[in-house]
């Protein structure tokens, strides 16, 4: 986390742009202006006296202040954060049991055109860029269909509660989720088929046979399982990183979760926004590893005994 | 009991075609204890998987000829009475490497529950479960059935992979390089496993080795195989006195010159 700190923080450096201008837009600085908000943010002390007082700041729980938004950077992302799990989880728990049917249905095919076709669809959805393919989906399902919301997480207005305001959210919801959705499938499937392939090409699976089960039961007992470790590895990985949210998809549909502040982040260069942000992604990152090798544990027998 | 009738299998490998077995003609009688060997790459192996049609359909280039089996091809038939057949116990296989062929993620105790019949109530499973794991030479059955194969030594993995094979009781058991992937000592304990469930089970075995002096404790007939043909086909004792074929004299010429006679020693101190 502090190499990372060190890294992110190092780099800000070093990109151009003035936090100053940004702040007051197209106009000319004053230049009395300017002072004032250098020396109360100290943007003129030497870089390692603001390096050090930024680790300072950090072990106090504080990440820094977003001159931009005027409110603690740490609160901005506690508030980001919800909205862009909520994203990433139905993404995810949407995407990867579609994406896993789909692998297994494609490697377990008698019928080589039907693993065709569904190699074909994946790999054809895979390359869809997200946002045009979020466009798409706006375009047919909430401006002609008007099944859902263009964009936004919520209606201006609201009274609902209780589930009312959950049923309200999920339609907005929708269509970020399943475009997200679609592009975990794609992984997860791809993963799938191969990971399939592979386990059915094990000693094991002809063990099965010998012992007379039928090709559902053989894959059900003995293929499913040991095809989704690597799976569990990568999407455990890939919901970390998701942490720092689909900066594409967010922004396409004006999703206001973490990825979104990112892009704001930048472009005000509120730095210190930035460099929270990061560090908020790299913790989830290595708290979904820690929880990848807890599931791996639940799941494979080898690595209990290893440790 | 079972008799193989021109049986001719080629493999897919790449973009090659291999003729693994080359017109095999062979016969095991009921209560048999037949040997085939062969140096590696004779056809063996696939030679005893096309017996109990345990080759994946992809990898078939050709698959012709008869398999009969108590009268009934086994080649020919149904995807779904061939299932029914395995289930009921006619014949099995025991693999040449055991960590490969049990499943990482379950119980040994499952794996070899799965083979039992279907429709026997928990409790009975569970028993000849333990039954099986005891028969076949394990002293603390419970304990290994709860255990994961990676848990296992060599050779208690390879047993139970012979107790895995033996739940269906079947009238013919194919163990294929049984021994090969152990130990000097752990061999002669399998050997010995197999010699006794032999006898006691009035089970036909098939044993696939290139190893002759396993041949010679166990079989009672021998066929030689090379380049997917069979060469020779003897009783064990014919074989070794007067072999037909210049290439089984090479073998059995090898075999006692290496390792072969210090195995034998062993073997007999064992027995005594």
């Amino acid at each position: 986390m502090i190499v990372v700190v060190l890294l992110v923080f190092g780099m800000l450096q070093l990109t151009p742009g003035d936090p100053v201008q940004a702040m007051v837009g197209q106009y000319p600085v004053p230049a009395e202006f300017r002072e004032a908000i250098e020396r109360h943010y100290h943007l003129n002390d030497p870089f390692l006296s603001r390096l050090w007082q930024y680790f300072a700041n950090l072990a106090h729980g504080d990440l820094g202040f977003s001159f931009q938004m005027q409110r603690p950077v740490l609160g901005l992302i506690l508030e980001r954060a919800p909205r862009t799990l909520m994203l990433a989880a139905s993404g995810f728990l949407l995407g990867i049991p579609i994406g896993m049917a789909v692998g297994v249905l494609s490697a377990t095919s008698q019928n080589p055109h039907l693993d065709r076709f569904w190699t074909t669809t994946t790999l054809v959805a895979y390359a869809i860029p997200g946002f045009w393919l979020g466009q798409l989906l706006v375009i047919l399902f909430a401006m002609q269909l008007g099944w859902f919301p263009t964009q936004g997480m919520a209606p201006l207005v609201s009274r609902a509660s209780g589930f009312g305001w959950f049923l309200e959210r999920a339609r907005y919801l929708a269509l970020p989720a399943i475009t997200y959705a679609i592009y975990e499938a794609t992984r997860v499937a791809r993963l799938m088929r191969a990971n399939v392939i592979e386990t059915l090409g094990q000693g094991y699976i002809v063990t099965a046979r010998a012992k007379g089960l039928s090709r559902p039961t053989i894959i059900r007992r003995h293929v499913l399982r040991n095809s989704s470790l690597p799976v569990v590895t990568i999407m455990g990985y890939a919901f970390g990183v998701a942490m720092g949210g689909a900066v594409l998809i967010e922004t396409v549909f004006s999703w206001p979760g973490v990825g979104l502040l990112l892009i704001e982040a930048i472009r005000a260069r509120d730095n210190q926004v930035v460099v929270g942000v990061v560090l908020f992604v790299s913790f989830a990152v290595i708290l979904m590893n820690l929880i990848v090798d807890l599931l791996y544990c639940a799941l494979d027998p080898r690595i209990r005994t290893g440790s | 009991m079972l008799e193989v009738k021109r049986l001719i299998v080629h493999l897919r490998v790449g973009d090659q075609v291999l003729r693994a077995v080359d017109d095999v003609d062979l016969f095991i009688e009921r209560g048999e204890c037949v040997g085939i060997v062969g140096e590696s790459g004779s056809g063996k192996t696939t030679l005893a998987r096309a017996m109990l049609r345990l080759l994946p359909a992809v990898e078939l280039a050709e698959f012709s000829g008869e398999v009969l089996f108590k009268g009934e091809d086994i080649r020919a038939m149904p995807e779904g009475a061939l299932q029914q057949m395995r289930r009921a116990g006619t014949f099995s296989m025991v693999f040449q490497d055991p960590l490969g062929y049990l499943n990482p993620t379950q119980r040994v105790g499952a794996q070899i529950a799965e083979a039992l019949p279907s429709g026997l109530r928990a409790s009975a499973v569970r028993q000849r479960t333990l039954d099986l794991l005891r028969e076949v030479g394990m002293r603390e059955a419970q304990l290994v059935a709860r255990r994961y194969p990676h848990e296992l030594s060599g050779g208690m993995r390879q047993r139970a992979l012979i107790a895995l094979a033996l739940a269906p009781s079947p009238t013919l058991l194919v163990a294929d390089e049984p021994t090969t992937s152990l130990d000097a000592t752990v061999q002669l304990q399998v050997l010995e496993t197999l010699r006794r469930l032999h006898r006691e089970r009035d089970m036909a075995l098939v044993v696939i080795t290139h190893d002759l002096g396993l041949i010679a404790e166990l079989c009672d007939r021998v066929y030689v195989m090379r380049f997917g043909k069979v060469v020779e086909c003897a009783d064990v004792f014919t074989l070794f006195e007067a072999p037909k074929h210049p290439y089984t004299a090479t073998l059995i010429e090898l075999s006692t010159r290496g390792a072969a006679p210090a195995r034998a020693t062993t073997a007999d101190e064992v027995v005594t």
